[in-house]
């Protein structure tokens, strides 16, 4: 009898055994169909953040933002059609009925306006550079234009904030502050995201520190500002009368009653805020000899152009953004404002271009003798581009152009980037983009994608959702790659 | 049941005996009528029934077998038959299903092939002979489970078997040889040197090795072509030669691969395995470059798009790939990382490490030895304004596939590069701005490996250099240009820097100057002349004690000078001691209160702060108290025009003689201003008014706002402010 009732718990078993493995590999097949990451790497979101997810191109990104928008038509996108209609309206045909800012929808009429610059091409990659930019000129076979980009926001705020956090909500975390989590930083005395702010004669468009803020991300993500006077990063000194000794002491005793209560609570902002306290000590000494430009040669000056002198501006910025590259900062942001040139723009656009020209094409030309250039990614560009009809009056030597969200051109070198080389095309209008199109998602993934991230794997669990920069979409335009 | 089992086996046994004569006289089977054709196109979805029928039929023989092992002994025997009657009538009936479908199913297979668009091939005659065979076995099932069951399992296994066979077989010949494992295996073989590979040899007929010699070799010899080897390929087919050297869009080879599938010339024929977009590509470009048979690589003009499919499809990776260096421990990576040490690994794909040790003044030995256990991920190390020892670079030597060291700004020499010179895979390395001379290019040149050397700001000759990139093409040297001769280069200095205590003063006030850039002079003057480089250099601080104009530049040897700043001091001959307003400035300026206008404090120098009295649309009226009488020429009151803020210049000041309860007496002066067009920088400015030499205490001062922003400012119509910071008696 004891063997049948063995027999007949051997035959249950295997009933169940049977019966289970059906429904857990129905299970598992339909979960690999759900989920088709689900055999492939679990290990990977246990693994510390900092490791890229393929071979990264670029170690670090310094990215030159033109606030306010520098018109595409007057720098890089050579429209000679515009000339020769020189005051014509724009045919309805090429506007489809694009949504205007409210500042030219009210216009009866759009006359379209030439530039009133030369435009010549240059290097061996015959690139189109106006006048405006004669250092740039010498640089193009170093330098990739990426001639189709649209956005879909129409004004600054948005714009800038969709570029820089992937949404024209404000909340989500800056680029900078997403590959700080994403690859944490090099140099730990310095903070991996670094802002730099400057002003051009123009219509200066307020920036909001927001646009570098880390979101939801931990603060210590968050972009650090860099001011041009005797304080280059604020509250980082200690206070008259605290010596380092008794500075020390007291970071160590707070960081001790820290620790008591992340033990307690396990609330990560705490140890969020550990980090912050002892990342402010060591900068008290790593900023001041960073942003010391004295021990720059003269040549470097020289090549940086005169501006680079004078603390503050864009050219003194780039010297600093080189600085803190070569010392392994991640990411160096900085903003060139007063390019929103609705009026006077000739004039304007002078003023923002010599600003601009020189030390943007230096840097370049500094990074690649100090073999920088191969891992560094620079960007060039705005928010998004402007009109090719005139706002306002339009005379022989004077226009104003409007946001122009369909098309603008921004330019990137280095690390991986294909140098000499122009991507995508615009209609002879200038209006729309006619050739491979580059969305503003597409342009974050890309440039993740040259850090070795992959844009739909970087992402942080907020309030029940996922989010990444590039929100649910995102192309890698795998053309601009070497 | 049995009825219809029956007819279904005589069915099953007409068509098998027509299938084995179709077999044995296929030669001579013409063109099939149009009905024909349809039929055997049905083949594909009737060969399913026999393959379900036929496992189902064994699996229910199985449990058979099971119920009747373990069930007999337990309930009573006569129930047991029941159930196994059942099933065997069952059984009975799938049987004649299943050598029906069979039958059927082979029978459509030979229509479908005699139809046409089929290529003889190996796969094509033994998926038709087990097809008959398995047809043949499921015939006889029926009959063999009915009289001969010691025969009827093996034939059931035997059937199982050849249906396996046969599907596995049809489908080689729809979908190809390699269908099923295609996905595993990465049939290409890896080129370890890309640029040493010879193209046709090692890109080219590999696709024509893995495409085309299925049906192009000595034994099939389609169309009389062989695609063996460069020979046979240059001798053509039946057709002749079937490329051009140099043309590949009027070549025949070329041109059928790109004719549509379905077209009856396109190759490899419909149903085999095709080459992909990218091998279309490199044939294309290879035709068109001359296809050359011996051309390497390197020497062949591959546009970018070509390059990235070849590296994609053959690169073996970097030699340090090829070497398979296992991954090290997370937990060590992370345990030694730290702040002063960064230990990184650089992506999932790959194993290597990344060391950051930059800015570091002092390095201890046993930080580098820490690292031991990782040397073999080790690649790059950043060592930039570090300060290194001969014995730690020794160490560092140590790590054996350090493929990119960083000593920029570092405080290396030739005998640091002398130790590393023996890393095997060292591609990268950086000494700008170290001790290095020229004997670093003898050292590197040793490094086989290398590719990039930097000696941006080292002492190394430029015209070494120049010898040096010559004779090592293959190694890009970045160094300092020489912008000497580079006249674009030549900058304009920018404005000195002065720094300014107070334009208006009782006293005395001070000055300083500086320059960010070592080595320039700045020069000055106090008596309203231009400066050159004949006035006074500045050393220390400024002191000036009357009013005067500041001129100020700054020159240097090899730029141009500097803009002439001026700068306009006020010196006050007298001191008001009381202010009172006659006109309540704006709620949110009032600066410190009415005397802000007589405390020597300025406001700054671009915008109101708390030293400025501001009105919005209203004029200033201020009563002044010198204490007793004094003798005055005049005054001067400092004001704010910052346009964007709606900060205009007053358009008049008038300065009145006064009572002591104040009461206007008598005029004394007046001045006007006009402004006309758009300023963007905010700025200070002064009014003065000058009167007859006299003796007065008390004074009133008229400050004249314009009221109304004029037509030239884009806000025209509003309000305007004037903020007024200072007012002085000369």
């Amino acid at each position: 009898m004891e063997k049948e009732i063995l027999e007949q718990k051997l035959n249950v078993n295997r009933r169940h055994f049977l019966s289970k493995l059906s429904l857990g590999i129905g299970g598992a097949a339909l979960g690999s169909l759900l989920i088709p990451d689900l055999f492939g790497k679990p290990e990977e979101d246990k693994l510390p953040a900092g490791i890229s997810h393929f071979a990264p191109r670029a170690k670090r990104v310094i990215y030159l933002f033109q606030s306010g928008a520098p018109s595409q038509l007057d720098l890089f996108d050579y429209k000679p059609l515009l000339n020769k209609m020189q005051g014509q309206d724009l045919p309805a045909s090429i506007r489809m009925g694009q949504r205007l800012t409210g500042m030219t929808s009210g216009q009866k009429e759009f006359p379209l306006a030439g530039s009133l610059f030369k435009f010549n091409q240059y290097g061996e990659s015959r690139a189109w550079v106006s006048e405006l930019m004669p250092y740039t000129s010498k640089i193009v076979d170093k330098i990739c234009f990426v001639k189709s980009m649209h956005t879909e926001a129409i004004n600054h705020d948005p714009a800038v904030t969709f570029f820089q956090t992937g949404s024209q909500q404000p909340g989500r975390p800056s680029m900078g502050s997403w590959l700080s989590y994403g690859l944490g930083s090099e140099n730990k005395n310095l903070p991996g995201f670094c802002v730099f702010l400057s002003r051009g004669k123009g219509n200066i468009q307020p920036l909001a520190s927001r646009i570098w803020g880390s979101g939801f991300l931990d603060s210590v993500h968050q972009g650090v500002q860099f001011r041009s006077a005797k304080d280059p990063v604020l509250y980082l000194q200690d206070p008259e009368g605290l010596d380092k000794v008794t500075r020390r002491k007291m970071l160590d005793k707070i960081a001790e009653l820290n620790h008591l209560q992340l033990e307690e609570f396990q609330d990560p902002e705490i140890a969020t805020r550990i980090a912050q306290y002892e990342m402010a000590y060591r900068m008290q000494t790593s900023v001041p000899e960073v942003m010391d430009i004295n021990d720059e040669p003269e040549h470097v000056f020289k090549l940086y152009g005169p501006d680079s002198m004078k603390s503050g501006t864009f050219a003194a910025n780039c010297i600093q953004a080189r600085r803190l590259a070569e010392r392994g900062v991640r990411f160096v942001q900085l903003y060139h404002m007063g390019w929103d040139q609705h009026g006077s723009l000739p004039r304007d656009i002078r003023n923002l271009s010599k600003d601009t020209d020189q030390p943007s094409a230096a840097l370049i030309m500094d990074l690649e003798q100090r073999g920088l250039l191969d891992d560094t990614l620079v960007i060039w560009g705005g928010e998004f581009g402007r009109t090719n009809y005139c706002q306002g009056k339009l005379s022989v030597d004077d226009y104003g152009r409007d946001h122009h969200p369909r098309c603008f051109t921004v330019w990137m070198a280095g690390a991986g980037v294909k140098p000499g080389f122009v991507y995508g095309e615009t209609d002879e209008f200038g209006y729309n983009v006619v050739k491979d199109p580059v969305h503003v998602h597409d342009f974050q993934a890309t440039v993740m994608h040259l850090l070795g991230i992959n844009h739909e794997k970087l992402i942080f669990k907020h309030q029940g959702r996922r989010y990444r920069l590039t929100d649910v979409s995102g192309k890698v335009v795998n053309d601009l790659f070497t | 049941m049995v009825r219809i089992k029956n007819i279904l086996l005589s069915a099953s046994l007409v068509i098998n005996i027509m299938l084995v004569f179709l077999w044995l006289f296929e030669s001579g089977i013409q063109q099939l009528p149009p009905w024909i054709k349809v039929t055997g196109r049905l083949h594909p979805m009737v060969l399913h029934f026999p393959i379900a029928m036929l496992l189902l039929i064994a699996f229910l023989e199985l449990l058979n077998i099971g119920s009747k092992n373990t069930k007999v002994s337990l309930t009573d025997s006569n129930a047991s038959t029941t159930v196994n009657h059942a099933a065997t009538t069952t059984i009975d009936l799938l049987l004649g299903i299943t050598a029906f479908t069979a039958a059927l199913a082979a029978l459509c297979g030979f229509f479908l092939l005699y139809g046409g668009g089929y290529e003889n091939s190996n796969d094509l005659y033994w998926h038709k002979i087990s097809g008959i065979i398995t047809s043949l076995i499921a015939g006889l099932l029926s009959w063999l489970r009915g009289i001969k069951k010691l025969f009827y399992f093996p034939a059931l296994i035997t059937g199982c078997i050849m249906l396996i066979v046969t599907g596995h077989l049809g489908s080689s010949v729809t979908h190809g040889d390699d269908f099923i494992t295609a996905p595993l295996m990465a049939k290409t073989k890896r080129i370890k040197d890309i640029n040493e590979a010879v193209v046709y040899e090692d890109m080219i007929q590999p696709i024509f090795d893995d495409k085309c010699i299925g049906c192009h070799n000595p034994n099939k010899r389609k169309g009389e072509l062989l695609l063996t080897g460069y020979k046979e390929l240059l001798k053509g087919g039946e057709n002749g030669a079937v490329f051009l050297p140099g043309n590949a869009d009027s070549s025949v080879l070329f041109n059928l691969l790109l004719l549509p599938a379905n077209d009856d010339r396109h190759m490899p024929p419909e149903g085999k395995p095709q080459p992909d977009a990218g091998e279309i590509a490199i044939i294309r470009w290879w035709i068109s470059n001359g296809a050359d048979p011996k051309q390497k690589f390197k020497d062949a003009k591959s546009p970018d798009s070509i390059t990235k499919i070849i590296r994609a499809k053959y690169d073996a990776g970097s030699a340090l790939d090829q070497l398979n260096i296992d991954f090290a421990d997370i937990d060590l990576i992370n345990k030694l990382d730290n702040n002063d040490r960064g230990v990184k690994q650089l992506s999932l794909e790959k194993p290597y490490i990344n060391i950051f040790m930059a800015n570091r003044k002092t390095i201890s030995n046993s930080e580098i030895e820490e690292l031991m256990p990782l040397k073999d991920q080790i690649t790059g190390i950043d060592l930039n304004y570090s300060n290194i020892t001969n014995e730690q670079v020794k160490m560092i030597a140590g790590f054996p596939h350090l493929r990119a060291i960083h000593f920029e700004n570092s405080n290396v020499n030739d005998s640091a590069i002398s130790i590393i010179a023996g890393l095997k895979y060292l591609e990268y390395l950086n000494v700008s701005n170290t001790n290095v001379t020229n004997a670093v290019l003898d050292l590197a040149s040793k490094i086989k490996s290398l590719n990039r050397l930097f000696l941006y700001e080292t002492d190394v000759n430029v015209d070494r250099i120049t010898v040096f990139r010559k004779t090592k093409p293959n190694i890009g040297v970045g160094y300092t240009p020489d912008l000497s001769k580079d006249t674009s280069y030549r900058g304009k200095l920018t404005d000195p820097q002065v720094l300014i205590d107070s334009n208006m003063f009782l006293n005395n006030a001070t000055v300083k100057m500086k320059y960010r850039l070592k080595g320039v002079d700045i020069y000055f003057t106090l008596n309203g002349r231009d400066p050159d480089s004949t006035s006074t250099i500045y050393k220390n601080p400024v002191r000036i004690d009357s009013s005067s104009t500041l001129k100020v530049i700054a020159m240097r040897a090899g730029w141009q000078e500097s803009k002439t700043l001026s700068f306009k001091f006020e010196k006050a001959s007298q001191q008001f001691v009381k202010a009172k307003l006659e006109i309540q400035p704006d709620k949110r300026y009032p600066g410190n209160g009415d005397s802000s206008l007589i405390d020597f404090k300025r406001g700054a120098i671009d915008g109101a702060d708390e030293n400025d009295i501001g009105y919005e649309g209203n004029d200033m009226i201020a009563w002044l108290d010198l204490g007793n009488k004094c003798s005055l020429n005049g005054l001067s009151a400092s004001y704010l025009v910052d346009h964007g803020s709606f900060v205009l210049a007053p358009a008049q000041m008038e300065v009145w003689a006064a009572t002591e309860d104040g009461k206007k007496l008598n005029r004394l002066g007046v001045v006007s201003t006009r402004e006309s067009r758009l300023q963007k920088v905010a700025i200070r400015k002064l009014l003065s008014v000058r009167f007859p030499r006299q003796s007065l205490r008390y004074v009133i001062v008229k400050v004249k706002n314009i009221g109304k922003i004029p037509a030239w400012h884009p806000s025209k119509g509003s309000k305007s402010w004037i903020f007024i910071d200072e007012i002085i008696a000369n």
